[in-house]
C-alpha cells in the first residue's frame, strides 16, 4: 500500500489502468468463453440442478454428520501425530536432496548445459505427476503403512521444493558471483558465501511451505493407504461412520489451522 | 544520494529527478531489491552502485537458531516413525517391477483413457470458471480497501482459512454422498478450495491497487460498482490473470487425483487399472496425466513471462 502510494505521489500521476490491458482481457475473456462452453456442452454440468441437489447436502451435513462422536481419541490423536512426523521428516529429507539438486540445476553454479537440461526435465517429471499417483505406486511397491507415505511425501517435496529452489538460486545477484569468481574463489566458497546467504530467505519460506504442504498432503495420502489419520479416517467413512468420521476430519482442520499460524510467525520472526 | 535531500528539493523539481530519488529511496529501505542481478549489470557504469555486495549477512542468529530446531524436530519425527530402511531398500526392487510393468504402454481402451482424461480436464475448466466468478464477488467483499462493510472481509478472511483446512479429497468424499459419481462431483468438491484461494489471492490483488485511483474515481462522483469495474478489475487485472493460470494448474492436478475417491476422471482408470493389475494401462493413463501437466506448465509459464509476472 504504502509503496503503491508512493509511486503516485512520485509520478505526480494518478494511475488508472494499462494501456496494453484491452487486449489481455480480450484474449483472457475469450479464452475463457470458449473453454467454459466447450466444457459445459461436454459435461452436461447445470449449476442449478446441482445447486437444488445440494440442498440435501445440508441435511446430511446436520444428520449423518453432526454432532460428531468421539470413541477413539487416543487413537486418532497416535495418528495424526504420526501425518505430522511423515509431513517432518519427509521436508527434512527433501529440503536436502532438494538443495542439492537445485545446484545442479542452477546456472549459476554448474556450467554445463546438459547436466543442467537433465537435472531440470527430472525435477519437472517429479512435479508433474501428483502426489497421489506417486503414493499408490509406491503403495503398491513397498506395501500399505508409513513407509510409502514418507517415500511419496519426499518425492513429491522434492520435485516441488526443487523447482523453487532452482528459481531462488538464480535469482542470486550475478555480480557477486562474478566478484567472488574473480578473486579466485573455489565453487564451494562461491556456494557458502554468496548463493546460500543471499538465497536463505526464499530457502526458509519455501521449507516452511512445503511442512505446510506436507501436512496437508499427508493428511489424504492415507485415503490410498499410507498411513496416518486419512487412513483412520477413510476406514471410518467405508464404514459408514459418518459421525466419528467428522471428528477426524474436525481434528485435521483444527491442525492444519495451528500449523498454519505457528508457520505465519516463525517465518516473521526468523526472517525480520 | 542521502534520503535528506528529498526534503530539501524544492516541489517544483522537474519530475523526471523526482522519480529517480523516489526510486533510490526505496533502493536504501530495501536492501534486496539492490541486488537484483540482471537489471544492475544492464545499468550504465554511472548509474551502478559504486560498491559490490559480497556477503550479505544472513547467517544470523534466528535463522541459525531456527535451523537447529528444524534439525531436531527432523530427527524426533524420524525417531518416532520408526521407519524401517533396511525393509524399505530390500524392496526397492519391487519398485522397479511396478515402474518397468507401468512403462509397457499399450493402446487397449485408449479411448476410455481418453474419455477419461478429458472429464478431468473439462471438470478443471469448470472448477476454475465458476470459482473465478464466485472469487471476484467475495474477493471483493473480502478486500479491505473496498468492502462495504469492514467486519465482513475480516470474517471471510477467516471463513477462508476454514474451508481451506481441509483437503480437496475430503470436500469431495463428502460431496459424493449427496450427488453421486458425477462430473458435478468433481466440480462442486473443487471449488470449496478454489473460491477459498481465490477469494484471498483477489483480495490480496485488490487491496494492492492505489488508493489514489479509489480517490480519483471517488471524487468524480462514482459508485461502488463503478468504482470496482473501472478502477479495481483494470487495475488488478495482471495479478487477476496470473492467479487464474495459477491454479488452473493446481486444479488439474487435483482433479486428476479425485477419481482415486471415487468420483469421475483419469484418477479412477489409475486406480482401477491398477488394482486389478492392468499395469499397462495405468502406465499410459499416467504418462496422459503427465504430458498433459507439462505441456500445461510450459503453456502458462510462457504467458506468464508475456504478462511479466
Amino acid at each position: 500500500m504504502a509503496k503503491s502510494n508512493e509511486s503516485s505521489i512520485s509520478t505526480g500521476r494518478t494511475p488508472i489502468a494499462h494501456p496494453d490491458d484491452r487486449r489481455n482481457v480480450l484474449v483472457f475473456a475469450l479464452t475463457v468463453g470458449i473453454l467454459f462452453t466447450f466444457a459445459t456442452w461436454y459435461t452436461g454440468f447445470n449449476p442449478f440442478t446441482s445447486l437444488l441437489e445440494m440442498s440435501e447436502f445440508g441435511r446430511f451435513i446436520t444428520q449423518d454428520f453432526l454432532p460428531p462422536r468421539v470413541t477413539n481419541m487416543p487413537g486418532i490423536m497416535a495418528a495424526m501425530m504420526q501425518t505430522i512426523y511423515l509431513a517432518l521428516a519427509a521436508s527434512g529429507t527433501a529440503m536436502v536432496l532438494s538443495l542439492l539438486w537445485s545446484f545442479c540445476g542452477s546456472t549459476a553454479v554448474i556450467r554445463n548445459k546438459s547436466i543442467l537440461t537433465l537435472a531440470r526435465s527430472l525435477a519437472s517429471v517429479i512435479r508433474n505427476i501428483p502426489a497421489l499417483i506417486w503414493t499408490y505406486i509406491l503403495v503398491f511397491s513397498f506395501g500399505i503403512g508409513t513407509h510409502a507415505g514418507y517415500l511419496a511425501l519426499t518425492l513429491s517435496s522434492t520435485g516441488f521444493l526443487t523447482r523453487s529452489f532452482m528459481e531462488t538460486l538464480d535469482e542470486v545477484a550475478a555480480e557477486n558471483l562474478e566478484a567472488l569468481r574473480a578473486t579466485g574463489a573455489s565453487t564451494p566458497a562461491v556456494i557458502a558465501q554468496a548463493i546460500i546467504p543471499a538465497a536463505m530467505p526464499g530457502l526458509v519460506s519455501w521449507f516452511l511451505y512445503s511442512v505446510e504442504l506436507n501436512i496437508r498432503t499427508s493428511t489424504i495420502l492415507g485415503l490410498v493407504g499410507a498411513g496416518g489419520v486419512g487412513l483412520l479416517m477413510m476406514t471410518y467413512i467405508k464404514q459408514f461412520n459418518y459421525a466419528e468420521a467428522s471428528f477426524v476430519i474436525f481434528v485435521v482442520a483444527v491442525a492444519t489451522i495451528v500449523v498454519n499460524l505457528l508457520i505465519d510467525i516463525i517465518r516473521k520472526k526468523v526472517l525480520a | 544520494m542521502e534520503i535528506g535531500d528529498l526534503s530539501t528539493m524544492s516541489p517544483s523539481g522537474v519530475e523526471s529527478e523526482v522519480a529517480m530519488i523516489a526510486t533510490q529511496v526505496r533502493a536504501v529501505q530495501m536492501p534486496e531489491i539492490a541486488f537484483t542481478p540482471v537489471s544492475a549489470l544492464e545499468l550504465p557504469y554511472s548509474q551502478r552502485d559504486a560498491k559490490i555486495a559480497v556477503s550479505i549477512p544472513r547467517y544470523t542468529l534466528p535463522v541459525t537458531l531456527f535451523w537447529g530446531c528444524v534439525f531436531i524436530l527432523v530427527i524426533v519425527s524420524f525417531l518416532s516413525l520408526k521407519l524401517d530402511f533396511a525393509k524399505i531398500f530390500s524392496r526397492v526392487g519391487n519398485l522397479g517391477g511396478v515402474v518397468s510393468k507401468l512403462s509397457h504402454l499399450t493402446s487397449d481402451k485408449l479411448d476410455v483413457a481418453i474419455g477419461a482424461l478429458m472429464e478431468s480436464v473439462t471438470v478443471t475448466i469448470l472448477a476454475t470458471v465458476y470459482g473465478l466468478m464466485i472469487g471476484l464477488i467475495v474477493g471483493g467483499l473480502a478486500a479491505e480497501n473496498i468492502t462495504p462493510w469492514k467486519p465482513l472481509a475480516a470474517i471471510l478472511q477467516s471463513f477462508f482459512s476454514l474451508l481451506r483446512a481441509v483437503p480437496t479429497m475430503i470436500w469431495a468424499l463428502l460431496v459424493l454422498v449427496c450427488l453421486g459419481f458425477s462430473p458435478a462431483t468433481g466440480i462442486v468438491g473443487m471449488l470449496f478450495h478454489v473460491v477459498a484461494f481465490f477469494g484471498r489471492a483477489f483480495a490480496q490483488s485488490f487491496e494492492e491497487v492505489p488508493q489514489a485511483t479509489i480517490e480519483a474515481l471517488l471524487a468524480c462522483g462514482a459508485n461502488r460498482l463503478q468504482i470496482f469495474f473501472s478502477a479495481i478489475i483494470p487495475a488488478s487485472l495482471t495479478s487477476l490473470i496470473a492467479w487464474t493460470a495459477l491454479r488452473f494448474e493446481v486444479n488439474f492436478s487435483e482433479s486428476s487425483i479425485l477419481g482415486m475417491v471415487g468420483a469421475g476422471g483419469i484418477g479412477y482408470t489409475i486406480m482401477a487399472s491398477m488394482s486389478s493389475y492392468q499395469m499397462e494401462r495405468a502406465g499410459t493413463a499416467i504418462l496422459m496425466v503427465f504430458v498433459f501437466a507439462f505441456s500445461l506448465e510450459l503453456l502458462l509459464t510462457s504467458v506468464k513471462r508475456k504478462l511479466k509476472v
